[in-house]
């Protein structure tokens, strides 16, 4: 789902281009939040502790 | 502090573009060394494109004060992913992830990079005049002319959607294997499943 990320920052890079600015800022927005849940998925994980 | 428009864009464009070497140092070494990146090092990537994104802002339509505080946000967010990742090998024999360039890790320099990010930006956040209006003829062109700052934004355009393909090849449609050992989806294509 990392991919996604990467995909949607493109995306509002995109509609930045294409003067989409309200919708830019809102999958920006979106994006980083879904980041951050990504950032607590793999910082809490067992694996990862256990490295 | 005083800095024109112009001056501003140019420095944006200079930030944008050092911010796509550390993109570009970090595909080198996942393709020239196969050093697959782990989920917190993908994180990492998504915070520098992330930054990214403000500086575009900047290079498009002129700096804003908005897009200032967009980058402070995505820096803040890589940040603490990167000191996440120190703090996990911090403890002498807890091992490390990759291969040390100039003697730090990548996660070590991601968290320096974060930090000056989080300097310069404030900088730029000092000088009131690369707000006031451009004249006509930049403001109704993109990135107002400059050839440095588009191409600045088109490297770090091409950088997301290279990251993206990677990610995807590397952990699949699914949650990223931590930590990664082969590109998991090329690997379900190879075996037919």
């Amino acid at each position: 789902m990392i991919a996604l990320l990467f995909g949607l920052f493109a995306s509002a890079m995109g509609l930045a281009w294409y003067n989409r600015l309200t919708v830019a800022y809102v999958v920006f927005g979106a994006t980083l939040l879904v980041s951050v849940y990504w950032f607590k998925f793999h910082a809490t994980s067992v694996l990862t502790i256990q490295l | 502090m005083t800095l024109t428009a112009e001056t501003s864009r140019t420095l944006n464009a200079l930030g944008m573009l050092a911010v796509c070497l550390v993109l570009v140092l970090a595909l080198y070494y996942q393709l020239a060394l196969y050093e697959l990146p782990c989920p917190l090092c993908l994180l990492q990537r998504v915070g520098f494109v992330a930054v990214g994104f403000g500086l575009g802002l900047n290079l498009l339509y002129g700096a804003r004060p908005r897009n200032y505080a967009l980058m402070l946000l995505a820096a803040v967010f890589g940040g603490s992913v990167s000191v996440r990742q120190i703090l996990l090998h911090i403890v002498p024999g807890t091992g490390h992830y990759g291969s040390p360039v100039l003697g730090l890790h990548f996660y070590t320099w991601a968290g320096i990079a974060f930090f000056l990010v989080i300097i310069g930006t404030s900088i730029m956040l000092l000088s009131e005049r690369q707000y006031q209006a451009a004249p006509p003829e930049e403001t109704e062109q993109r990135f107002g002319g400059s050839v440095l700052a588009k191409s600045a934004f088109l490297l770090m355009l091409a950088l997301a959607i290279v990251n993206a393909v990677s990610a995807l090849l590397e952990c699949g449609p699914g949650i990223c294997a931590d930590p990664p050992t082969s590109y998991e989806l090329i690997d379900k294509v190879e075996s037919g499943n």
